[in-house]
């Protein structure tokens, strides 16, 4: 859950990066173009479509996951953590200024952490062995409170050209997501601990955790 | 151009009120497991047997006020299996008992799953001196709560049916061989054992015994409940057959006898070389021949087993058959060994799966609560087993490896659930077939004594090299209200407990058997509800019961 406790990112644009090459210009105020980002939700790509010269609709995803492991002293116990991220976004961009845009839409928010921990060892109590089956495993899940949750953002750039083909566009911005839910399952010795009392204790830990930081950088090529 | 810095100005005032709360809300942000802990069912134990050890005479549990151990000796082929109530298992399997009572469970381990097909089976064998040592085979078809009763005879004070004749001093034997033949026999000559001149006796080592002899010989009237009661074995049981098979089934007694020889320097008879030993039982005319289906008569034969005290089994011997003799029955056995002799028809008829048992409360109660009984055949009214069933709400309980085809009957006895009646109709319950697909329904009602309470105990401990390991324990107890004797049964699951009719105020002994050793205090109940939260656990526990 590593990644949910991260304080949200506030990047200070202070300098222009956008970047437009000298391509022909293009007639049409409507256009589109394909981008390839990575961002706070994992690299991804999105479709642009330039409805007018200053609103630009954007549809998007975005996948990663990351596994690594923890140990426990008690009873040996062996945590697989697993962390997603991902994203599903239908976000509309005002280009107010040549190179800032106002970005809101609605984000489906994939992002979870999930941590399995079971025993890789029997243990012996007086005459009784133990086996990692009769200890059970524990499953605890912490993900997005709501599925799809809004987005506003802030970027630098542009995530389509306005008469070139090339664009370059760095954004920030915030996901409120609500309170995190926790799931918490478990089997064989250690069923107790998935209570209805934990979990709501492990939702109150993370109840503050209500935003999430959008950061991204994206480069984006108009095809028409 | 203006608008378009305002514009600006608004959008950027957005986003650094929007920072302003996000930095608030991560100050907030704690460690998401702060205060969660690990907590354990330690439930690991699913099928226990509680061993109670009656005396035969007066009902009692034998060294109920702490005086006497009882030696236990768990035997048979899945002794392996069989550890105490903490998941100890003691060199040899040796256990001693206080208190009359003994906390065994099953290893929970496939191999030792207990089911209908592959049942656990074992025999406890007891022994204390001035008993008759004495066994019970236990089959357990499933996991669940299992109570044993075993009746020992004391010598000195035998129960009605049990006849102790005991004769120190007797003849003489110079290197295990005896000089004059010598003829001791119980009083009232229920039986009499003649030693040959000549015969050898070695004790199990195969030492010679010297000098006089101390003869013990005790007879039981197979006719009499409280000597069936006490039947070594018991009258279900496992035998070796004379084809060296073994078997499941019944024993239809004609009369037992056990034997015990010893010389001065204690060495006690085992083998005979050189000639047998004859034995004459008398044998009771109401005595039920199940092969005839009539009382017993002069001419009837009966099989003679002897039984194995280190192993706890019956093995098939040589018949006998009853004659008459100044008008009384007898039977004759000639003994190649010493040991005790029973004679038995066996009826080999059971059912794996036996009829289920519905027990109908008017009025639920809390917990679960044992029912204990003592099952007789209709044929004979001879005792065949005690029967404990533990009955949890509505839920059937079920019989395995249950005589076939022999109407029999259950006296109840609610003494030890003192929340239960037994309904006259179903006092006796009488059961025409045990292996029937028909439920057996006994009707019960429930009476709950207003001066009593439920009382609940919620329990979860840490030990502290694992403070973030909480420990809901399960474990099982006995206890009884001071100055009455009637032990009750209580179990804790996964931390929790309810115990039906307790008295506020009244002190109870509760009594635990933990790594050998016994623990027998007084509580006074103070209030209907006990929670011990956050209960640090001493550092022994913790590692020996718990492996943190």
């Amino acid at each position: 859950m590593g990644v949910l406790l991260l304080c949200t990112i506030h990047p200070i644009f202070s300098q222009e990066l956008s970047q437009e090459n000298s391509s022909p210009a293009k007639e049409s105020s409507f256009g589109m173009a394909i981008g390839l980002r990575v961002s706070s939700f994992g690299p991804g790509g999105e479709i642009i479509a330039a409805v007018t010269p200053k609103i630009h609709l954007r549809l998007g995803g975005s996948y990663f996951s990351f596994a690594y492991q923890q140990t426990s002293d008690a009873l040996n116990i062996t945590g697989d953590n697993t962390l997603t991220l991902g994203s599903v976004s239908l976000i509309a961009n005002w280009q107010f200024l040549k190179s800032l845009y106002l970005s809101a839409g609605a984000i489906y928010n994939m992002n979870k952490n999930n941590l399995v921990g079971y025993s890789t060892e029997s243990f012996k109590i007086g005459a009784i062995t133990v086996s990692p089956e009769q200890i059970g495993e524990l499953s605890y899940t912490i993900k997005s409170g709501m599925p799809v949750a809004p987005y506003i953002g802030l970027g630098i750039g542009r995530t389509i050209s306005a008469n070139g083909v090339v664009s370059f566009a760095i954004e920030g911005g915030i996901v409120y997501q609500g309170s995190p839910k926790v799931e918490l399952t478990a089997t064989g010795m250690l069923s107790p601990t998935a209570s209805d009392e934990q979990r709501q204790l492990l939702e109150h830990n993370v109840a503050s955790m209500t935003i999430y930081p959008m950061v991204a950088a994206q480069l984006s090529f108009r095809i028409f | 151009m203006k608008t378009n810095k305002i514009t600006i100005y608004s959008v950027l005032a957005v986003f650094m009120l929007t920072a302003v709360f996000t930095g608030l809300s991560c100050k907030k942000l704690t460690n998401a497991t702060d205060g969660a802990k690990l907590i354990i069912d330690y439930n690991l134990i699913k099928t226990t047997i509680d061993v109670s050890l009656y005396d035969a005479k007066t009902g009692e549990l034998i060294g109920r006020e702490g005086d006497k151990n009882v030696r236990i000796t768990v035997t048979g082929s899945d002794k392996g299996g069989i550890i105490d109530a903490t998941g100890m298992q003691p060199a040899n399997q040796q256990y001693s008992t206080q208190r009359g009572m003994l906390g065994l469970a099953i290893v929970p381990d496939n191999q030792y799953a207990p089911t209908a097909m592959r049942p656990v089976a074992f025999n406890v064998v007891a022994s204390l001196d001035g008993y008759l040592a004495t066994s019970q085979h236990v089959s357990i078809s499933a996991p669940g709560k299992n109570f044993v009763r075993i009746n020992m005879v004391d010598i000195e004070n035998p129960p009605a049916g049990v006849t102790v004749g005991k004769q120190d001093g007797v003849g003489n034997v110079v290197g295990g061989s005896v000089q004059e033949t010598v003829t001791v026999s119980t009083p009232g000559s229920k039986a009499a054992l003649t030693l040959p001149a000549g015969v050898v006796l070695r004790d199990a080592d195969g030492n010679p015994l010297e000098g006089s002899l101390n003869v013990l010989m005790a007879h039981f009237d197979n006719t009499v409940d409280e000597a069936m009661a006490a039947f070594p074995g018991g009258a279900m049981s496992n035998v070796t057959r004379a084809d060296g098979t073994n078997s499941d089934g019944m024993f239809f007694s004609a009369g037992f006898v056990s034997i015990e020889i010893r010389d001065a320097a204690g060495r006690q008879a085992k083998t005979i070389e050189n000639g047998t030993l004859e034995l004459v039982s008398v044998v009771s005319p109401l005595t039920y021949n199940p092969e005839a289906q009539r009382n017993i008569l002069a001419g009837d034969a009966v099989p003679v087993w002897s039984f194995d005290e280190a192993t706890g089994m019956w093995s098939e011997e040589d018949g006998t058959t009853i004659v008459s003799i100044g008008g009384n029955l007898q039977m004759t056995a000639q003994l190649a060994h010493l040991s005790y002799f029973n004679f038995d028809w066996f009826w080999t008829e059971y059912c794996t799966y036996g009829a289920e048992f519905h027990f109908e409360l008017d009025n639920p109660v809390c917990d679960c609560f044992p029912m204990y009984g003592v099952m007789k055949r209709q044929s004979d009214n001879a005792i065949i087993k005690y029967v404990y069933f533990w009955v949890c709400g509505s839920d059937p309980v079920y019989t395995f490896y249950a005589p076939a085809n022999l109407p029999v009957y259950i006296e109840w006895d609610a003494s030890y659930s003192p929340a239960i009646t037994i309904d006259p109709g179903s006092q006796p319950t009488y059961i025409e077939n045990l292996c029937s697909s028909t439920p057996v329904t006994v009707i019960l009602h429930a009476n709950i004594d207003p001066q009593t309470t439920t009382v609940t105990a919620d329990i979860s401990a840490y030990c502290a090299s694992q403070p973030d390991v909480i420990i809901r324990p399960s474990f099982s107890v006995w206890f009884h209200k001071e100055g009455d004797w009637n032990w009750r049964y209580a179990s804790m699951t996964n931390g929790y407990a309810e115990i039906c009719g307790v008295e506020i105020g009244a002190t109870y002994y509760v009594f635990i058997y933990y790594n050998g050793s016994y623990y027998y205090e007084p509580f006074v109940v103070t209030q209907a509800s006990y929670e011990y939260i956050n209960y640090e656990l001493p550092a022994d526990v913790c590692s020996d019961v718990f492996g943190l």
